[in-house]
């Protein structure tokens, strides 16, 4: 069996000052259907160069992206993707914004907007559906993008650190929120990010990154089991995890500095 | 590296000063009540007085400067009896008919310049060498051309705004977040629709902007092109004015063009607060 995503010895350079600058070095990567899988790693990893090469967004150096056994040469709406920044369409209402991806694949009117209903549901912000982006606070534009991304019905949703703007009390109800829609969905969803508590908290598995070049240090299956809360947070084993992941990225920058 | 322990050394510091308050010259803030209102009259009336004083002092012959009553009565006569009315519609034909033939040009040329390199490559070093040729400078070499007649007029305001136009909505096309590019294409969108359902709307308020300053130039060149060859419009009437002595017809043709260059400017602005308030 092949698993869903695959990164096969992925490396990528980029040119700086006449010399090329390893960025990312034989990262290798397995997603099966239906997992939460993130990448941990410090700033100057290269983790949104990854994720962006996995999008089909930048293309890689040397290696492959499989996507069900098919090489990803380009964007497309099997890949689905959350970024940091607020990237909703200021122009479309809330509701627009989520017909997007249906629209642009020539779904007609009544379907568009039945599957704009269904996701403004799952996200809970039917009552936003005429609202403008710009009337929306950080975490709810992350709702809709999340909501945007799903409607389109990816195969996989990529996520670059898509709680990383928001403050800590609307990033912890984030999170809440995300392991809910994973649980309802099952989707297959690889996030970025820099916080440990967020990937372990959400996670199957977590990849760490070194950084300079990134590299895969370790991967750690998370064994938290499927009922988890905020109270999963203060478990001992929850904290052993985060004490070994933090370790590991520890070592990776010492690794850099010997 | 010496470290501080000891709690004596806990003198209080010498405080360096607060930021003064102010209440007008706050950098990027609102005015306090009615202060913007009172300014705003402030900087139209106190002109109109000083004119008015001046002229009632009776120290400058009414031949260089003409009393605003007398302006006023000019422009009353102007408008019923030699219709002045012809001459600005005249004139707003020539500035609408060049300047928006140079907008159908500009506007795509502007976005593709701006959403594909090779478009720039293609325009932009062209373009950028024109655009410092005096659009005046071209009218020996348009009449030599087209003549004397309304096409001259018409394509010197074509030239002196199109390069600008397309420039500016260039600099609109390449502001458009990169990020918002790409998460079209994660969504399943290809070039064609990103180009035009995500670019387009995105520099629609910022093409708006550059025709509204770029319609102050169209307003100049009109005149430049009426003053050398025309038996109407707003500059004839000015240079006419000139001819017999009517300073105070002069006056009347500048404060019109003012005016009807403002109309033109609150139109813009109203399409811009109308249909893409949500860059407000």
């Amino acid at each position: 069996m092949t698993a869903l995503l695959e990164v096969i010895d992925l490396v990528k350079t980029f040119p700086h000052k006449k010399e090329s600058l390893l960025v990312l070095d034989q990262i290798n990567l397995t997603i099966e259907q239906g997992e939460f899988v993130s990448i941990v790693g410090a700033s100057g990893s290269g983790k949104s160069t990854l994720l962006n090469i996995m999008a089909g967004l930048i293309p890689p150096s040397s290696g492959a992206i499989q996507l069900q056994g098919r090489a990803v040469t380009g964007p497309g709406p099997d890949l689905g993707m959350v970024f940091q920044s607020y990237t909703l369409f200021p122009w479309m209402t809330v509701a627009k914004n989520i017909g997007f991806g249906p629209r642009m694949e020539g779904l007609d009117p009544p379907a568009v907007a039945e599957r704009v209903n269904y996701y403004l549901n799952v996200v809970g912000l039917s009552p936003f559906a005429d609202a403008l982006p710009k009337q929306l606070s950080g975490g709810m534009k992350q709702r809709v993008a999340i909501a945007r991304a799903l409607a389109n019905e990816p195969q996989v949703l990529l996520m670059d650190e898509p709680f990383g703007a928001l403050d800590a009390q609307t990033r912890e109800a984030l999170q809440v929120f995300m392991l809910n829609l994973w649980e309802q969905t099952k989707k297959t969803i690889v996030m970025i990010t820099h916080d440990l508590d967020e990937a372990i908290f959400l996670s199957q598995r977590v990849y760490a990154l070194s950084s300079c070049p990134g590299r895969i240090k370790a991967e750690i299956p998370i064994g938290l089991g499927s009922s988890r809360s905020l109270d999963t947070k203060e478990d001992p084993y929850f904290c052993l995890l985060k004490h070994q992941l933090r370790e590991l990225l520890h070592e990776a920058k010492n690794d850099l500095a010997g | 590296m010496s470290v501080t322990t000891d709690r004596q050394v806990l003198k209080p510091a010498k405080l360096r000063p607060f930021l003064a308050p102010t209440r007008l010259w706050r950098l990027r803030e609102e005015l306090p009540g009615q202060f913007y209102g009172i300014l705003a009259t402030a900087s139209i009336v106190i002109p109109l007085l000083a004119w008015t004083l001046l002229s009632l002092s009776g120290k400058v012959e009414p031949l260089f400067l003409p009393g605003p009553d007398q302006v006023l009565q000019a422009f009353v006569t102007m408008f019923t009896e030699k219709d002045l009315l012809v001459d600005v519609g005249v004139s707003l034909a020539r500035v609408c008919g060049g300047f928006l033939l140079g907008a159908l040009v500009a506007i795509p040329l502007g976005l593709l310049m701006g959403s594909f390199k090779a478009v720039q490559a293609l325009f932009e070093p062209a373009i950028g060498l024109i655009r410092y040729m005096p659009a005046s400078a071209f009218v020996p070499l348009l009449i030599l051309w087209l003549g004397v007649d309304e096409p001259t007029k018409v394509a010197l305001i074509f030239i002196g705004t199109i390069f600008f136009n397309t420039l500016m909505v260039a600099d609109t096309a390449r502001a458009v977040p990169k990020e918002l590019i790409n998460v079209s294409y994660t969504l399943g969108a290809n070039r064609r629709q990103v180009f035009f359902q995500v670019l387009v709307p995105h520099c629609l308020p910022g093409i708006i902007n550059a025709l509204r300053v770029n319609m102050a130039a169209a307003w100049n060149l009109v005149i430049v092109a009426e003053l050398v060859a025309a038996q109407s419009g707003l500059g004839y009437q000015i240079l006419r004015a000139q001819k017999f002595l009517l300073t105070d017809n002069i006056f009347v043709g500048l404060i019109v063009i003012g005016l009807v260059g403002l109309l033109t400017d609150f139109m813009l602005s109203w399409l811009r607060n109308t249909y893409t308030a949500w860059a407000n």
